[in-house]
């Protein structure tokens, strides 16, 4: 037998054990799924909703939308976000840096007036330019910063401006359903001391019919591309995340739609600018905050409240979205080596982490170096320390050996 | 294949509930229809339309609509429902019965408010608040603070409850448990009125500072113009987060005198109390708020309170 054999037969018995046990994780998350939804439909019915809309008792939201050369759907975004049902929330767009006309259509579009808004400071960002009020709304604010780098320093901006003690962090092109800040805000409503962060489920809006930011009627892409995509979604948000989340194990609470106890993230230190994958680095900090100090929480995933987002329609616009949740997932896989000390998220997390960074990394390396390198998009400065094996390799090398080292 | 049988089937009722309106809303406004000769299927119908107007009628409409869920049975059904082992249909029960306008649920519901299961304990919650059912007070306020039910599903079944609450949660005032005292105060100061603030303001001294935040926010609620002096007073508290609702309630009461200490707190440098006062300021003396707002060093609340004020200006007189 050949040294080529071996190997081909060594990697075969690797690629099958990873993929019998990636399905079968998947297959035991399919029926605790199906289980949760039907449980959740059925609460549903008995949910008193329309009690916590009327109680003056249900605490204020604080919506937080970074929103960077986004002229295209910001104004739209911003008045389906403003039609709500919450008894009180405050809407801060944070204009991070934009080089075209968003500030200047939002400006138009809400009667912007300048304000001396006072920061709450608690978070290093870029500057802040200025802020401003609306004439129309009395619960808009618009913060305009310099760029500083990234969606996280955009979010921390808004963090440092708002009133509320919990805050939501929505993506400006996503489009959120009437009831959705209630339904994402009631685990908080329900065990306000228990409950650190809850996050609603991404859905794909192309196909579907939209009308002045509400989606009239759901339908399915006609883009091949976009319909895998919504198999994807489904995958990720009804089965995936049900499942972590229902051991506890939440490793991620979506960036596009997210609500966050104000105080607690300020302790931990607000979104990373270090990473493009600043929701799931955050949310590995909280898990990692809050066991340190031996409280009790929960972070939760709920199925039901929905952000519409459009998804890419091509290959090389699926590709240049590849690097922020493969570098993500990967620099998660480099933390592995921090675990056995400081387990993130519990018993759970030691077999969540490690699957989760594989499977994910692994699936969009692949996916996007798939893509023939014609159909990719330059690269932006943003982004340029894309996870790689190598990198990754190295990463995982350099927390064992700070961790064997003999301490002083 | 399911997802087509439940679509026929949603049809199917929407239909049933636009040729049945007629009937349930000649019974929600008091009206002697006829009823007698529903099936199954559609006094199922006639309840769940039933269900969605209760909480609009009163009077005639209202025994009206009970008469007819407790007549068709649906009542006692409901109640037979609270001994099965699955929460959903418990939690569904607790929820229907509120909906149903029946006082015969009063004593099961009371009960299932120390069911072992959360959903169960907040639907009958909700529903005792439905049925305006005032002794249920004592148990709804007891199982908010042990947390045994949604804060906001609890406080909003007690405001619901409306004014006969009141005489029980001025009785849960002097309560031993600072808890308890801080939730009855805070309620009071969605239920009560002028007259229960004399009562509450004793509490601006009271030992657990919650209790204290609570009351000064309820006397701005209940409009104690009287008690000023004692909210002035209260500005002074070691604790920021009372002084933050202190100054939350002058602002409410509209009180000038109160301006410089106001003023002077908005300068500082927490930033949820010093925030407070500043909007405070602007309800109070927004003439003091914008000649501190000119001058240099008064802080960023200051300013902000000072422009968000001119702003609302501008948005009044469009």
């Amino acid at each position: 037998v050949s040294v080529l054999e071996k190997t081909l037969a060594a990697a075969s018995v690797i690629a099958f054990a990873y993929f019998a046990i990636l399905n079968t994780t998947y297959l035991i998350f399919t029926a605790i799924a199906w289980r949760d939804v039907t449980r959740y439909r059925r609460a549903r019915s008995y949910a008193a909703v329309e009690e916590v809309f009327a109680s003056p008792l249900t605490p204020p939201i604080s919506v937080v939308v970074p929103a960077c050369n986004e002229e295209t759907g910001i104004v739209e975004s911003v008045r389906s976000l403003l039609s709500l049902r919450y008894p009180e929330f405050e809407v801060i767009v944070v204009n991070d840096g934009s080089t075209d006309r968003t500030l200047a259509k939002l400006a138009e579009a809400f009667e912007l007036l300048p304000v001396r808004k006072a920061l709450r400071g608690t978070l290093a960002t870029a500057r802040v330019r200025a802020a401003y009020a609306s004439r129309r709304h009395h619960n808009l604010w618009v913060v305009d910063k310099e760029n500083g780098g990234g969606k996280a320093d955009a979010i921390n901006a808004g963090i440092n401006a708002s009133r509320y003690p919990y805050f939501c962090v929505l993506d400006a092109d996503a489009m959120l359903e009437e009831d959705a800040l209630l339904r994402v805000a009631k685990p908080i409503l329900d065990d306000p001391d228990l409950v650190a962060a809850t996050g609603g489920i991404g859905r794909i809006v192309n196909g579907s019919r939209v009308d002045h930011g509400r989606v009239l009627e759901v339908g399915l892409p006609k883009s091949w591309l976009a319909t895998v995509q919504v198999v994807e979604y489904f995958r990720a948000f009804l089965v995936g995340r049900i499942g972590w989340s229902r051991m506890r194990s939440l490793l991620i609470i979506s960036g596009a739609f997210g609500l966050f106890r104000r105080n607690l993230v300020e302790t931990a230190g607000g979104f990373s600018t270090a990473t493009v994958a600043e929701d799931l680095e955050l949310v590995g900090r909280l898990h990692r905050h809050l066991r340190e100090r031996g409280e009790e929480y929960r972070i939760a995933f709920i199925q039901d409240p929905v952000a519409w987002t459009e998804a890419p329609r091509t290959c090389a616009r699926c590709a240049a979205s590849g690097p922020a949740g493969r570098e993500g997932w990967g620099r998660r896989f480099g933390f592995t080596a921090e675990w056995p000390e400081t387990p993130a998220t519990g018993p759970w997390g030691w077999w969540r982490s490690p699957t989760s960074s594989c499977s994910n990394s692994s699936v969009r390396w692949w996916s996007s170096s798939a893509t023939p390198w014609w159909w990719r998009p330059r690269r932006s400065g943003r982004s340029r320390s894309p996870f790689s094996p190598r990198s990754s390799l190295l990463r995982c090398l350099s927390a064992f050996s700070s961790r064997c080292r003999p301490s002083p | 294949v399911r997802r087509f049988a439940l679509a026929k089937e949603a049809r199917r009722h929407l239909a049933a509930e636009h040729r049945l309106q007629p009937l349930a809303l000649a019974l929600a406004s008091g009206e002697d229809a006829s009823i007698g000769a529903l099936d199954a299927e559609n006094a199922e119908v006639v309840a769940s339309l039933l269900g969605r107007y209760v909480r609009q009628v009163r009077g005639q409409g209202r025994t009206g609509i009970a008469a007819f869920f407790e007549e068709r049975g649906f009542v006692e059904r409901e109640i037979g429902k609270f001994r099965s082992l699955r929460t959903w249909k418990r939690a569904r029960a607790a929820h229907l019965l509120g909906d149903m306008g029946s006082d015969r649920a009063v004593a099961p519901l009371l009960a299932a408010l120390g069911d072992s299961r959360r959903d169960v304990r907040a639907a009958a919650a909700r529903s005792l608040g439905t049925l305006q059912c005032a002794e249920a007070v004592e148990p709804l306020v007891e199982a908010l603070v042990e947390g045994r039910v949604p804060r906001a599903v609890a406080g909003q079944a007690l405001l619901t409850i409306g004014a006969s609450s009141r005489d029980r949660l001025r009785g849960l005032v002097p309560h031993p448990d600072p808890e308890v005292r801080a939730v009855a105060i805070e309620l009071l100061g969605l239920v009560g009125d002028a007259s229960d603030a004399e009562l509450v303001a004793a509490h601006l001294r009271d030992s657990a500072a919650e209790v204290r935040a609570k009351a000064g926010r309820a006397l701005g609620r209940l409009g104690a113009e009287e008690e000023v002096e004692n909210l002035r007073r209260a500005l002074g508290d070691r604790i920021p987060f009372v002084h933050a609702t202190t100054a939350i309630a002058l602002g409410m009461l509209g009180d000038r005198e109160a301006g410089p200490a106001l003023l002077e707190q908005a300068r500082q440098d927490h930033f949820d109390p010093a925030h407070a006062a500043a909007y405070a300021l602007a309800g109070a003396d927004p003439a003091l708020l914008w000649d501190a707002a000119r001058r240099l060093g008064q802080g960023p609340h200051v300013a902000e309170a000072a422009d968000v004020t001119a702003v609302n200006r501008t948005r009044v007189g469009r």
